[in-house]
């Protein structure tokens, strides 16, 4: 990691040099060090700094670094199996480094994009709109099962599981999505950052 | 004048780049959504028209023809003065 700044650093440092000695390029010597430095080495920098800025994106850590995440950081570590959100988090069904970000991605061929557009989204209302409450805080859209169906589709107690096959058709239109996996009655704790004030928290795992 | 306009143009570039990977690079510093804004709304804009102008002094039209007048103009000149020296020398002769 502290590979790219040094990256940037090097090129920045190359870059200003040629630019104030722009007179440099009149050697070949001094061409082919303005090729590197001014085209190359800016464009390694830049796709390096990009992938670092996007890996960070997805991280825990980045997620919750806006106050009003607060509550739903705090909802991760309920002692309550209930919770969903807590029981994928705490028994490392999601990775805890990335556990916002592999939940609430779409798992479909631009959906890093789209999560991002979202999260520009929510920087925009965190800066400019009206920032809700913790408990008021919305999906934009109905949970999608596909987010659900990307790891748990084809596991033995997804398929298997009693509640899953109560009747007949149920599984069938819950892969369909026709049956929210978060509707009343099935996974609808999730968060519930409304109920943190009585809960207690699981203090292990950091 | 020509070759100025090139010197210009690269040094705007390098400059240009320079302040796109210092954003950059502060925003490295800390992990926020705002250094991701910032980095794509910023730092990648700057050292991008960077890297454009510096791609554009290499193939404006402006640039070739700035080199090789230079080149010929002094490439010429030798040549005329061989010619005139040698003029000079069949006379004497």
């Amino acid at each position: 990691m502290i590979l790219i700044p040094f990256l940037v650093v090097l090129t920045g440092v190359l870059a200003l040099v040629v630019g104030l000695r722009a007179r440099l390029t009149r050697s070949r010597e001094g061409k082919v060090l303005a090729f590197v430095a001014l085209l190359i080495l800016p464009v390694v920098s830049v796709w390096a700094g990009f992938s670092a800025q996007m890996e960070r994106a997805t991280s825990t850590t980045f997620c919750l670094s806006c106050h009003v995440m607060n509550d739903h950081g705090r909802s991760l570590r309920v002692d309550d199996p209930s919770y969903l959100a807590a029981r994928h988090f705490q028994n490392n069904l999601v990775p805890r480094d990335h556990a916002c970000y592999t939940c609430h991605t779409d798992y479909t061929m631009f959906g890093t994009v789209t999560a991002k557009l979202r999260g520009v989204r929510h920087l925009a209302v965190q800066y400019f709109g009206n920032i809700p409450q913790p408990d008021q805080i919305k999906l934009y859209e109905p949970y999608n099962n596909r987010e659900c169906l990307h790891c748990h589709l084809g596991a033995r107690r997804f398929e298997e599981g009693s509640r899953h096959n109560k009747t007949p058709d149920l599984l069938p239109r819950i892969k369909a999505g026709q049956v929210s996996c978060v509707s009343s009655g099935c996974h609808d704790i999730v968060h519930d950052v409304g109920s943190l004030k009585d809960a207690t928290f699981w203090k292990g795992g950091h | 004048m020509k070759g100025r306009m090139i010197e210009t143009r690269i040094k705007r570039a390098g400059i240009l780049i320079c302040a796109g990977l210092v954003v950059q690079l502060f925003t490295l510093l800390k992990v926020h959504p705002l250094s991701f804004v910032v980095f794509i709304g910023l730092g990648c804009p700057l050292t991008a028209v960077g890297i454009l102008l510096y791609l554009v002094s290499l193939v404006s039209s402006e640039s070739v023809p700035a080199e090789l007048e230079t080149g010929r103009g002094q490439a010429t000149t030798t040549a005329k003065a061989r010619t005139a020296q040698a003029g000079e020398n069949e006379t004497a002769g």
